[in-house]
């Protein structure tokens, strides 16, 4: 059913790619993601992965490519970062406005300038309003099965998925964990059959000019078909469950917190697991703080936001994506989801890194312990 | 240079021959194209030639308007439109998608204007040349940005009045050489061509199809009101372009080498087919002089 | 479950909503967006009005190089009873007029028109009209009267043909060489054309203008079309019997006469001259011409004295007899320059003597036959015109048998003028030949000069089929649709269709208005110059 393995992140998620049996990769290197790329080149020389790998000379290719070969009916693969998710940019609006599916793994790297490739999650935020779903990972093992699990959805959905890993912290570090085999994903996520695709045989024309009632008409199903993609992450992920035993939701309370506290802290992706490290520390000291992590940014789970996060007087929203001006990204998209709570609990914007700043969980637990000396108005950047 | 023709040059278009061409149309009638257009035209035979077992993959450029706007199409062949810069890596992912499915007997075909080709999405083409993509690249070139009203492109030949160059004169870079920059990627077929010299045309596009890997073709194609003509003179200037030497057609041989596949009959000054246009009025006489000196 | 409305659909095949299209922009009525529209104007060509006969040479030649050659037999023989023969004898005035003349050399109708007369000579004509009870009697079997007959029996008359000579041909028999015209074709063609409409003739009936009363009451109407039947000589010329006609020098010929004499001077620069010299040169006499002005301004066909030159036959130019004397059974005459004083030729300095057994005088021809009251007489050929081309002999005699049958008030059942009835011309300038490519015509073989003056057999050989095929593409068919789909090629708007059945060349051409957007190619590009802008309503 599956091998235990310690991979580096980057391995892992070149295993979940091939376990799902894309049949083009487009692969264009940019650090911190470049390893997965290799990996999947390496799995493909061997023969190990039958996929048609692309070669390109941009990330703006890359995901072109990919364009080309979903749009034709093949299941696609492509994997960025940064500076090339940016270049990506307009053609990310254009493979979810054309409503084909695809998972493309962005390892989370700043933006420059200056030059910076550690982590932060500044370039998938900014890409919010393509139209993509964003998933946040914690882990590498969570990663791969993201992968599998975005795979099935993508394709139900018929709508692009980008699944994310902290540059670095995941995609350069090594993790134990649980290789499923070939048969059980076969399984789970059968071949690809496009609803549409570009055939010869029957002539369709993708992405013709639309007027603009027609445009608004188009664009309103789009969004209506994000709702529903909930509840179609929902059951692919419940099934996932049954079928590998491990579970996975767009807002997941950590057991390192208390869930009747009347304060919790939320963050999303790697930093995650420091902070479950500082939570149960609060925790054992007496301060009883509660930890959300949330996976799915788009579509935004609001629903389940706020059902979590009903009862507290105070939540604190760990930044790594800076919305300059407003403050955290990330704290915004929450405020928003809460403000129709009859109760609501008072917000902290809490900038806690960016570029690859150390996260320690002595970080956490300090910003925590002064809570009460946190703004509620504006974003609140740690002393240097 | 090279004077064997490629074409039949004997009663080259005369009676019959032009009703022998297949009767099978691929492009309808109702597109958006202005009246003489001649990327529609180009369009038209390029398909008749390559046939219903074609994808076309189409960046921004007047085609992604002439197709047509939904739930219409002018192509009853499948067609991807795309964002500006991206056609030929578009047209490598189709084409890998096919090669992943084992599917062969398609052809899978780039169609881009000269912004899309030169400029914007030179970088895209040099990438899936130099992976010789087995797609069919054919640049249609009007040599300006036509379709957000005429703006200079570097299709754009020296001297030409656009919307930014209004004076038409201060333009003083000559047309890139397209056609050098893919010879350079050592394509496995490259040649320049128009509708104009039919003959010369559907023997290229022919070619073309009958080769794989990566193919460049590139087109000139008329535009009336960018060129400001007369729609019914655009085939006659078109032809021009070529008699003038302005617009040699030309094949790469196996030796690497750009030859002129068809002499004209009739040799032109540049001059009379640059008088024939009404973009190239303000252009200095010694300007025409110096184009006529460079070309012989 | 409801709430997946969207994903079901998709799922299903529904795919609203999303950015796909699939149906065709011919909804579009792009049509609208024009000024102007392409129409048909079907026009005529330069060949077809220079031809005496107005034989549709664009549109004939038009089905034989559409592979359908009896199609264009019977088009060409609608308003010409003798292709063979006038495809040998023609001077070709449509050739002349060719376009492709300025372009590169004319196209050689002739020849063209010669490969399917000779066609003809295998198929009847087709069948005459319903048969009527009037009765036409006509005067002479040469080329006027054969094609009177032709045209009247065509219609269902009765046509008896009363001819003086013991054969038929006229002129095109005893004034055409056989190098020119081959006696087997012109039996073949004459005898087709009689047999066809079951044709009287009657040889050996010679009718004199006295006679006129006595056949007004036994037939409806007569056709005069007895020819020259003499060559004119001067007064003083004529008491000296060793100098003869051309005509009948020629005839005795032609009639396979023994012909004394070795030594010959004619005089003269027309066809007769001409073809009496060659025709004496094939007999191994001793022949030279005496011509007063030079051989450019000869009147004769230009391939006759290109021939004439090749085969060796000595042409005096700007010379002119003056003074003849008789010795013993020989003429001495008196050579002199000629001097040419503001286009009248004048006798100058004297040359040189010439001894001769004949000379032949080849200065005109002239009849016998007079009536006293031209009035009433309805005339043909050259009795009618005076010596013209067998073309306009042709013509003279279809217009006496239209003159006729407008006085029975019967309609042809074929209409020689369809389709140039308002001729607009098409002229050089009017036709866009970017896609003709300069091809020189066709090089007929003709007998080596040496060989051929040694005997009677044709010079001029056939076309070979691939010559003709060659040849005929060469046409440009001016003014006339020939469904040759360059406007369809050239059209941007795919709203072009052409019906290569139709046989009506102002048809085939279908414009799809909805979508043409009248950007005028098509009319820019035609090469016939058939297709006109016209505002659109």
């Amino acid at each position: 059913m599956h091998k235990q393995a310690i991979l580096l992140g980057s391995d892992a998620i070149a295993h979940g790619v091939r376990l799902s049996r894309p049949e083009v990769i487009s692969a264009y290197p940019i650090t911190p993601q470049t390893h997965i790329i290799e990996t999947l080149s390496e799995m493909v020389d061997s023969g190990e992965l039958k996929s048609q790998y692309i070669k390109v000379e941009s990330e703006m290719s890359a995901i072109a490519a990919v364009l080309g070969s979903v749009s034709t009916g093949s299941r696609s693969f492509t994997a960025s970062s940064s500076q090339g998710l940016a270049m990506m940019h307009e053609i990310l609006h254009w493979v979810a406005g054309a409503r084909l599916p695809l998972v493309l793994v962005n390892a989370n790297r700043a933006l420059g300038a200056p030059w910076n490739i550690w982590s932060d999650q500044s370039d998938s935020f900014s890409q919010r309003d393509t139209g993509w779903l964003q998933i946040y990972c914690e882990t590498s093992q969570e990663a791969l099965d993201t992968i599998i699990i975005a795979y099935k959805a993508s394709e139900q959905l018929m709508l692009p998925i980008m699944v994310m890993i902290d540059g670095f912290i995941l995609s350069h570090t090594m993790e134990r964990l649980l290789v499923p085999d070939q048969q059980i994903v076969d399984d789970y996520l059968p071949a690809y059959k496009a609803p549409y695709r570009l055939d010869p045989d029957n002539s369709l024309t993708f992405g013709a000019a639309a007027h603009p009632d027609l445009f608004y008409e188009l664009k309103k199903t789009f969004s209506e078909t994000m709702t529903e993609a909930l509840t179609v992450l929902d059951q692919c992920q419940e099934e996932f469950a049954q079928k590998f035993g491990r579970c996975y939701q767009p807002v997941m309370r950590c057991p390192e917190g208390d869930e009747k506290s009347n304060t919790a802290l939320l963050c999303c992706g790697a930093m995650t697991g420091t902070v479950r490290v500082a939570v149960a520390e609060l925790n054992k000291n007496g301060t009883p703080t509660d930890l959300i992590k949330l996976r799915l940014l788009r579509p935004f789970p609001n629903r389940e936001l706020c059902e979590a996060l009903k009862d507290k007087k105070q939540v604190i929203v760990l930044n790594r994506a800076c919305s300059y001006g407003v403050g955290g990204t990330l704290s915004q998209e929450v405020r928003a989801a809460l403000y129709n709570l009859p109760q609501r609990p008072l917000i902290n914007d809490v900038m806690i890194s960016l570029g690859g700043k150390e996260v320690f969980p002595e970080t956490i637990t300090e910003v925590v312990e002064n809570r009460e000396q946190l703004s509620s108005v504006e974003c609140n950047w740690l002393d240097s | 240079m090279n004077n064997t023709n490629i074409s039949p040059t004997e009663n080259s278009f005369s009676k019959n021959t032009a009703w022998q061409i297949t009767k099978a149309e691929y492009m309808e009638s109702g597109h958006m194209a202005c009246p003489g257009c001649g990327a529609a035209l180009s369009m038209r035979h390029t398909l008749k030639i390559l046939g219903p077992q074609t994808i076309v993959v189409m960046p921004a450029c007047c085609w992604a308007i002439i197709a047509g706007g939904q739930p219409t199409t002018a192509l009853s062949v499948p067609l991807l439109h795309t964002p500006f810069a991206v056609a030929a890596a578009a047209a490598s992912g189709v084409r890998r998608s096919l090669t992943a499915q084992g599917k062969t007997g398609v052809e899978v075909l780039a169609w881009a204007g000269d912004g899309g080709t030169f400029d914007i999405g030179l970088q895209g083409i040099s990438g899936a040349a130099e992976r010789h993509e087995d797609i069919i690249y054919i640049c249609y070139d009007n040599e300006a940005y036509m379709n957000t009203g005429i703006q200079q492109s570097s299709a754009t030949p020296h001297g030409a009045w656009t919307t930014t160059t209004p004076g038409g004169k201060e333009f003083q870079y000559a047309k890139k050489d397209i056609m050098a920059i893919i010879k350079a990627h050592n394509p496995s077929y490259l040649a320049s061509a128009t509708i104009a010299y039919p003959e010369d045309f559907y023997l290229k596009l022919k070619k073309a199809k009958a080769a794989s890997g990566f193919r460049f073709i590139h087109l000139l194609a008329a535009c009336p009101s960018g060129w400001k003509i007369d729609s019914q003179d655009a085939l006659k200037i078109t032809r021009m372009a070529v008699d003038s030497g302005v617009f040699p057609l030309l094949e790469m041989d196996d030796n690497g080498l750009l030859r002129q596949t068809l002499k004209p009959e009739n040799s032109i000054p540049v001059k009379d087919y640059l008088k024939a246009q009404g973009r190239f009025k303000k252009m200095p006489d010694l300007e025409i002089e110096a184009w006529q000196k460079e070309i012989g | 479950m409801t709430k997946l409305k969207h994903v079901k659909a998709i799922q299903n095949g529904d795919f609203r909503g999303l950015p796909i299209s699939a149906t065709s922009t011919a909804i579009n009525l792009t049509g609208n967006w024009k000024f102007f529209r392409p129409h048909l104007v079907a026009k005529d060509s330069p060949c077809r009005q220079a031809c005496p006969l107005n034989i549709p040479i664009a549109t004939y030649l038009d089905k034989l190089s559409s592979g359908k050659p009896l199609e264009a037999l019977d088009l060409l023989r609608d308003t010409n009873p003798m292709p063979a023969v006038t495809g040998r004898v023609c001077p070709h005035f449509c050739q002349s007029a060719c376009n492709r003349q300025e372009f590169d050399e004319a196209v050689l109708i002739g020849d063209l028109e010669r490969y399917l007369g000779d066609l003809g000579l295998e198929y009847p004509h087709p069948a005459s009209a319903e048969k009527k009870t009037e009765k036409i009697a006509i005067i002479g079997a040469g080329p006027a009267g054969l094609s009177a007959a032709f045209f009247l029996a065509r219609q269902g008359l009765k046509v008896t043909i009363f001819e003086k000579a013991p054969t038929a041909g006229g002129l095109l028999r005893y004034g055409i060489p056989a190098y020119r015209l081959p006696r087997s074709i012109l039996d073949q063609e004459i005898d087709n054309l009689l047999t066809s409409f079951n044709i009287d003739l009657q040889c050996n009936r010679n009718i004199e203008a006295s006679e006129l009363l006595q056949l007004k009451k036994e037939y409806h109407n007569i056709i005069w079309a007895p020819g020259l039947q003499h060559s004119s000589l001067p007064t003083p010329w004529r008491t000296i019997p060793q100098i003869k006609g051309a005509l009948e020098i020629l005839a005795a010929i032609n009639r396979g006469e023994n012909i004394d004499g070795q030594r010959f001077i004619v005089v003269g620069g027309g066809n007769a001259a001409l073809d009496t010299a060659r025709s004496l040169l094939r007999l191994g006499k001793q022949v030279e011409i005496v011509y007063r002005r030079t051989i450019a301004e000869m009147p004769a066909y230009e391939e006759e004295k290109k021939q004439a030159l090749e085969e060796g036959l000595l042409i005096n130019e700007e010379e002119v007899v003056e003074k003849i004397e008789t010795v013993a059974n020989t003429l001495q005459l008196n050579i002199h320059q000629t001097q040419n004083n503001a286009g009248r030729i004048n006798a100058g300095t004297f040359l040189k003597t010439i001894e001769t057994d004949y000379l032949i005088a080849a200065i005109g021809q002239e009849s016998d036959l007079a009536f006293d009251n031209n009035d009433s007489v309805i005339k043909a050929g050259d009795f009618d015109h005076g010596a013209a081309s067998v073309a306009e002999a042709l013509a003279s005699g279809r217009r006496a048998a239209e003159n006729i049958l407008k006085q029975l008030e019967i309609t042809p059942s074929i209409d020689v003028n369809e389709g140039s009835e308002n001729p607009v011309i098409v002229e050089n300038d009017q036709l866009h030949l970017e896609y003709y490519s300069k091809k020189p015509a066709v090089s007929v073989p003709e007998l080596d000069s040496r060989i051929r003056k040694e005997n009677f057999s044709e010079i001029r050989q056939a076309l070979s089929e691939e010559q003709m095929k060659s040849e005929i593409e060469r046409c440009f068919h001016c003014g006339s649709c020939t469904a040759c789909g360059i406007c369809w090629f050239f059209c941007p708007d795919v709203a072009i269709a052409i019906d290569l059945e139709e046989s009506n060349p102002d048809k085939r051409v279908l414009f799809d208005y909805d979508h043409c957007k009248g950007c005028g190619q098509c009319a820019a590009i035609c090469p016939r110059g058939v297709i006109e802008m016209e505002e659109d309503h």
